[in-house]
């Protein structure tokens, strides 16, 4: 339980007779970055409210820092911080103000709270922001003024609901900066995001969620491997053909003049004797690449799994 | 709590709304005073809304006016506070920083108190402009007050219920169902008590409110 900021065991979550999470249960790791991916509708924000002790379980358990959010959770509530998918901003005050509020309300000393704000407009890069009213703010700085207020107090953990929605490329760099800043920092760091190149970037662990249900949490690695996931390798000569020699496990995927991709598990010692094999024979090659499928590859094959299971079931 | 009465203050000044409330009373006191003089055609100093009338009763008129005015605009002013924040569930930032119940209480501290400081010029207005001070001045300071709270809390209630504007009819005519019995001072005292149990209840179904609207 220690090692855990989260755990949510066996939660189950009804709107009526829709039921949005059933039988969810997940681990996020202290001082990591964990993914949350899923389809639209697939439970991600309802699973993040319960986490965040802003929405009860019908049933199931589920513990932040150590403590039952049922019970606790005004406890844990100081300890964390929730950005969610979409908020509006007090148009009339200027973000210092705003951030000096917050200061007041978790509550941090007297004599810390300019120096607090000071830091956290530093994290989220937000100075220039500082004395302007929060009006006509882009969607970026939107998003970084929420950073802003859920870094306030300092928490432990930060929920991040969608924290990369609408985001222009050089937002997301900066988004991606930070929140490596704060692992780095000791925070964990459970985010929902639809942008899973990102995510892979920067994700130690990995939750998975399929229509309420969670189908995998643990490291990508671990989760390619559940995925079976094989690599994909491409080879290309400069003037010559390349062939494949007999042995191997796996399948050509796609070949052309001078260049072959070959999907499949190969060791090092099976990559070195095709190689040495095709320079044998005379064939200029130039260049052995791994090619490995993307998170969203990845995903996208394990939703296709589960639907096909279901199916069949 | 003084966090959440400080935003409140910051947002009431900025966008005018305080300002508004603050000011309403006095203004309908002295506009009403005044239009009663100009369509009368006896234009004269003291004020008057009836020549029929003693100062005194003149003055207990405007009284009641302020009042009204008042108890309708502290309801207002309870649902007003926090609005955009219910209705962009911009209010979950302060619910995990601050528990519901305390997030309530400041909002009807905050409402109530612009309702009795409006309330004050307004009868002051009142004294000087009909030239006799309204009859038993303390008892209905304090019946504003537990009423301005009750107030409050009503608009607290509604706009934890619904953000939708029109529920602003629902705090405006819950107020109002306390103004008839004011006027009986005979009554004042059943009133109170009525105003200090709907206080309590609108509190209670306000902070349950809150907490559930984070959280659909």
């Amino acid at each position: 339980m220690t090692e855990h900021a989260i755990v949510a065991d066996s939660l189950l979550k009804r709107y009526g007779r829709v039921t949005a999470l059933r039988d969810a249960s997940f681990a996020v790791k202290k001082g990591t970055i964990t993914g949350f991916i899923g389809r639209n509708g697939a439970g991600k924000t309802t699973t993040l409210k319960i986490v965040s002790t802003l929405l009860d379980a019908d049933d199931g358990t589920c513990h932040v820092l150590g403590d039952d959010v049922r019970r606790n959770e005004y406890s844990i509530r100081g300890r964390l911080g929730f950005l969610p998918d979409s908020f509006e901003l007090p148009s009339t005050l200027t973000l210092r103000e705003y951030l000096g509020i917050f200061t007041e309300l978790y509550p941090i000393a007297r004599g810390d709270r300019k120096r607090r704000i000071d830091t956290t407009l530093q994290l989220t890069r937000t100075e220039e922001l500082a004395d302007r009213r929060l009006h006509a703010l882009s969607r970026g700085e939107v998003q970084r003024v929420g950073l802003a207020r859920a870094l306030i107090h300092n928490p432990e953990v930060l929920i991040l609901d969608e924290p990369a929605a609408g985001l222009d490329p050089h937002a997301r760099v900066e988004l991606k900066e930070l929140l490596r800043l704060l692992r780095e920092r000791g925070k964990t760091i459970f985010l929902s995001s639809h942008v899973l190149a990102d995510l892979e970037e920067i994700c130690d662990e990995l939750v998975v969620i399929k229509k309420g249900t969670v189908i995998f949490s643990g490291d990508i690695a671990g989760f390619r491997r559940q995925m079976r996931s094989t690599t994909r390798w491409r080879l290309s000569a400069v003037s010559r053909a390349i062939s494949l020699p007999s042995g191997l496990r796996g399948e050509v995927v796609e070949s052309g003049p001078t260049s072959i991709e070959f999907e499949g598990d190969l060791t090092a010692a099976e990559r070195a004797r095709w190689i040495a094999d095709l320079v044998a024979r005379g064939i200029d090659v130039c260049e052995v690449t791994p090619l490995r499928s993307t998170l969203e590859q990845e995903f996208a094959k394990a939703v296709e799994e589960e639907e096909e299971m279901e199916a069949a079931s | 709590m003084i966090a959440i009465l400080h935003y409140a203050l910051l947002k009431g000044t900025r966008d005018k709304s305080t300002v508004i409330f603050l000011l309403t009373p006095i203004t309908m006191v002295v506009a009403s005073l005044i239009g009663v003089v100009v369509a009368s055609g006896h234009p004269s100093f003291p004020l008057y809304y009836s020549l029929d009338w003693t100062p005194a009763q003149n003055a207990s008129q405007v009284a009641f006016i302020s009042t009204m005015c008042t108890v309708c605009f502290a309801s207002l002013s309870g649902f007003w506070m926090f609005r955009s924040e219910v209705a962009t569930r911009a209010i979950g930032s302060f619910v995990l920083a601050k528990r519901p119940i305390v997030i309530i209480l400041a909002m009807i501290v905050h409402s109530s108190a612009i309702a009795v400081l409006s309330w004050i010029p307004a009868i002051a207005a009142a004294r000087v402009l009909t030239g006799a001070a309204p009859p038993d001045t303390v008892r209905l300071t304090l019946a504003v007050i537990v009423i301005s709270i009750a107030s409050s809390a009503m608009g607290a209630m509604f706009v934890m219920i619904s953000a939708q504007p029109q529920m602003l009819i629902g705090a405006y005519c819950g107020s109002c169902f306390f103004l008839p019995f004011l006027v009986l001072e005979s009554n004042r005292p059943k009133v109170m008590m009525l105003a200090v149990v709907t206080a309590v209840l609108s509190t209670t179904i306000a902070t349950f409110l809150l907490e559930r609207r984070c959280t659909t």
